[in-house]
C-alpha cells in the first residue's frame, strides 16, 4: 500500500482537512480518503499536492514495496 | 462543489414540475377512467421530456465541475457493483416470474432499484473515517 506524509505536512501547516481540500480544488472527503489509505490520488491531484506542499511528490508519497517488486527494470 | 447557473435552476425546475405534473396528472385520470390514449401520450411525453431535462442540466453542471477526487472512484466503483447486482437480481426475478408465480412488476421498479443500489454503493465507506 503506498502510504503518504499528508497529515504530518498539514499539521506542521496548521490546515485543516477543509483548507486543504479547498487549496488543491477537492472535496474534504478526498483528503480524509487519502489520509487514510482508502483513496490513492490521480497524477492530478499528486501533483496539486507537491504545489501546495511545495515538496516533491516523493516526499509526499512513499511507494508500496510489493508494488516495486513488479517492476522489471532490464 | 458545483453550483447551477440561472438557467441550469430554471430547467431543473421546469424539469422536476414537467415529470411529476405529467406523472400525476396522468395517474390520477388513469385512476378516475378518464385518460383517453391522446391525453396519455401527451402527459408521458411531456413527463419524460422534464424528466430528461432535469437530468440533463444536472450532469452537464456536475461535469462542469473539477471531477478529481475519491467521488470518481466511489462512482466507478458504484456503477460496476449497481450493473452486476440489477442484472443478476433481474435474471433471478425472472426465474421466480415464470416459474413460481412471483407478481409481474412495472419497469420503475427495476429502475428504482438501481438507483437505490447506486446511491448505497456510492455510500458505502464514505462515512467512515471522518475526521477533522
Amino acid at each position: 500500500m503506498i502510504t503518504n506524509r499528508l497529515p504530518v505536512l498539514r499539521a506542521e501547516r496548521r490546515w485543516s482537512q477543509a483548507e486543504l481540500a479547498d487549496r488543491i480544488n477537492v472535496s474534504r472527503q478526498t483528503v480524509v480518503s487519502l489520509e487514510n489509505g482508502r483513496y490513492e490520488p490521480t497524477l492530478k491531484i499528486a501533483m496539486r499536492l507537491s504545489a501546495v506542499f511545495g515538496v516533491s511528490i516523493e516526499a509526499i508519497f512513499t511507494p508500496d514495496p510489493q508494488d516495486l517488486g513488479l517492476v522489471r527494470v532490464e | 462543489m458545483t453550483s447551477l447557473s440561472v438557467r441550469e435552476r430554471v430547467a431543473v425546475v421546469a424539469g422536476t414540475v414537467m415529470f411529476f405534473a405529467g406523472a400525476v396528472v396522468a395517474g390520477v385520470l388513469h385512476a378516475l377512467d378518464a385518460l383517453p390514449p391522446w391525453a396519455g401520450w401527451a402527459l408521458v411525453v411531456a413527463a419524460n421530456l422534464g424528466l430528461v431535462l432535469l437530468v440533463a442540466a444536472t450532469v452537464k453542471a456536475l461535469l462542469r465541475g473539477d471531477t478529481e477526487g475519491v467521488e470518481r472512484q466511489d462512482a466507478t466503483r458504484a456503477s460496476m457493483v449497481t450493473v452486476l447486482v440489477i442484472v443478476v437480481a433481474g435474471f433471478g426475478y425472472a426465474l421466480l416470474e415464470a416459474f413460481v408465480g412471483a407478481p409481474r412488476v412495472t419497469a420503475a421498479v427495476p429502475a428504482a432499484a438501481a438507483a437505490l443500489v447506486w446511491t448505497i454503493a456510492f455510500a458505502w465507506g464514505r462515512l467512515a473515517g471522518e475526521e477533522e
